[in-house]
């Protein structure tokens, strides 16, 4: 690199993250009760997630298989023998006393994965269980407990410290975002919790051989805010370092309404967790067959999507690219192109809906544009029923109401004037109106020809195909 | 092993031992750590750690529902819970 513009005020920045991603099971990682978010508070918990005595848990295939398929889709390692341990702590949303995880045998170790030509490391990626959820505003003096979440599986995938910049960091944790969605293995839905974040962060000269001492900053439910955190992080231990004193290594927590970090530190003793293998659960060995299994059965990850777009839909490398960065996106296209032609639908995808999506800052999933309805819109473009002006009026009316395309052009009076003979009594009216113009064009006058399509247009409030309106007008002006 | 460690023991485990019995119990731990720390003199670098007793691995099952919640039962056995959840201390600082 020949200059590092990663340097904030002569100070280098270290970024490494914590990522966890809740995977999309049918049942938790350990018992048998249903993995799904937003049921009927503590009604799919079983005498597993409770933590009951002489209870057993038994391991959950799918929670494996979704394991090798992220170890797979990062070139990793994936562990001939995993082993998993007791993590210890006492909190009221782990019944048990005690989280299962993976310490020192993880299922993934040593991936890698292409940040925009940067090569960011994984150390690893382990099984782990989820606790249960406190609630504290329910009572004034007490807090609730629901335990659907816990004993949901988790796979924390955690970087190498190779991330230079809170820009980096988001840019990585959106790769991971990318890469789970197209696996399929998570929703990675951080609003609602099924991708969370921790960074640690620490900074140092750009000469110093060592890592300066890092802050672990929790929390951070956004891509938005990981950027606003980090990036407090990095100010605030220049501020300490600069005035002469030491960064203490501590766990931080992100408040994005004050828009700072502050210290969690209210226990007088540091955490000791106390980790052993655990021993209700037996090692689990990793077959090459069943790697080869879940590798037969990969979904299609985003850089073979994109290849694929391009061939079989003849879009540029840019649109492919733009389309498949979202899992959603790039499915929500294709199904639009099953019908409609294509690089019409992709033109519009990126240019026009993704404005509306970025404008109201919605996801496609969450807005009333469906792709069937979006299929008729651009049909409807490329048969000329409507023209591209009203196209976007009547995309605007989708986006508001989610309303059929069909009814709203009909309704609405919208379609496309395509008859010659209709046409020709408007051009012919106008040219009568505006004689005085008509000879000052004839006379050589070439721009004028803009007026007189003006004019159609808003005689026809629009409508009128413009392919059409130039041939006439051509024809007619001679 | 002094007062400090076992207080701090104690702690971890949420367990509580009276004043008069702390000398006897850090002597009785003491002992345990002792027996324990034979292994430090043995070279044990050629072996894997044992992670297991049982020579049984790969006890799993496949990814299917069984409903066996009885909310309502699973609350009432707790300390405290109202209709819907489990009632705790105040855990928020």
């Amino acid at each position: 690199m020949a200059q590092n513009d990663t340097l904030v005020n002569g100070w280098q920045p270290v970024i490494g993250l914590e990522i966890h991603v809740q995977l999309q099971t049918n049942t938790k990682l350990f018992s048998p009760a249903k993995n799904q978010f937003g049921e009927e508070a503590n009604t799919l918990v079983d005498l597993i997630d409770m933590g009951l005595p002489g209870v057993l848990p038994v391991l959950n295939d799918g929670a494996v298989k979704q394991g090798i398929a992220f170890g797979l889709a990062t070139n990793a390692e994936i562990a001939k023998t995993m082993v998993f341990d007791r993590k210890n702590y006492f909190y009221p949303d782990l019944p048990k006393g005690y989280q299962i995880t993976q310490l020192h045998y993880p299922i993934v170790k040593n991936g890698v994965v292409d940040v925009e030509g940067k090569q960011v490391r994984i150390h690893q990626a382990h099984l782990e269980e989820d606790a249960g959820k406190s609630m504290h505003d329910v009572y004034d003096s007490e807090s609730v407990v629901d335990l659907n979440r816990s004993g949901v599986p988790l796979l924390e995938i955690v970087s190498e410290p190779d991330i230079r910049s809170a820009e980096e960091a988001v840019k990585y944790l959106k790769k991971i975002h990318q890469i789970i969605t197209y696996l399929d293995i998570s929703d990675g839905d951080m609003s609602q919790g099924s991708m969370r974040c921790d960074a640690n962060v620490s900074i140092m000269r750009p000469d110093d051989k060592e890592f300066g001492i890092r802050a672990e900053i929790k929390n951070i439910n956004s891509f938005r805010f990981v950027e606003k955190a980090i990036n407090f992080e990095i100010k605030r231990q220049i501020k300490v370092l600069e005035s002469g004193e030491k960064v203490e290594q501590e766990t931080r927590l992100y408040d994005s309404v004050k828009d700072e970090t502050r210290s969690m530190r209210t226990k007088e003793f540091a955490n000791d967790y106390r980790y052993f293998p655990c021993p209700d659960l037996v090692p689990h060995e990793i077959s090459e067959d069943l790697i080869k299994e879940v590798k037969d059965n990969l979904s299609e990850l985003p850089e073979e999507k994109q290849k694929r777009l391009m061939e079989i839909h003849s879009l540029n490398e840019y649109d492919a690219g733009v389309l498949c960065a979202d899992k959603s996106t790039a499915d929500f296209f294709e199904e639009v192109a099953k019908e409609a032609n294509a690089e019409l639908a992709a033109k519009w995808i990126i240019g026009d809906l993704n404005a509306l999506l970025n404008k109201n800052d919605v996801s496609l999933k969450e807005s009333k544009v469906k792709a069937s309805n979006f299929s008729k819109l651009i049909q409807n473009i490329s048969d000329n029923t409507i023209s591209g002006k009203i196209a976007k009026d009547v995309l605007d009316e989708v986006w508001q109401s989610g309303e059929d395309v069909a009814k709203i052009i009909e309704g609405q009076g919208m379609q496309q004037i395509s008859d010659e003979g209709e046409l020709e009594k408007i051009i012919d009216k106008i040219l009568a109106d505006n004689i005085s113009q008509v000879e000052a064009y004839k006379s050589g006058k070439d721009k004028l020809f803009g007026f007189f399509v003006g004019q159609v247009m808003k005689a026809t409030e629009g409508k009128a195909n413009p392919g059409l309106v130039n041939k006439l007008l051509q024809q007619k002006l001679g | 092993m002094n007062k400090i460690e076992l207080k701090n023991l104690l702690f971890l485990a949420r367990l509580q031992v009276k004043e008069e019995d702390q000398d006897k119990t850090i002597e009785k731990l003491q002992n345990t750590f002792e027996m324990i720390d034979q292994m430090n003199d043995l070279d044990l670098d050629k072996f894997e750690p044992l992670n297991n007793p049982l020579e049984l691995t790969n006890v799993s099952r496949s990814d299917e529902e069984k409903n066996r919640n009885k909310k309502e039962e699973f609350l009432k056995k707790s300390p405290k819970s109202d209709e819907d959840y489990f009632v705790v201390p105040k855990i928020v600082e």
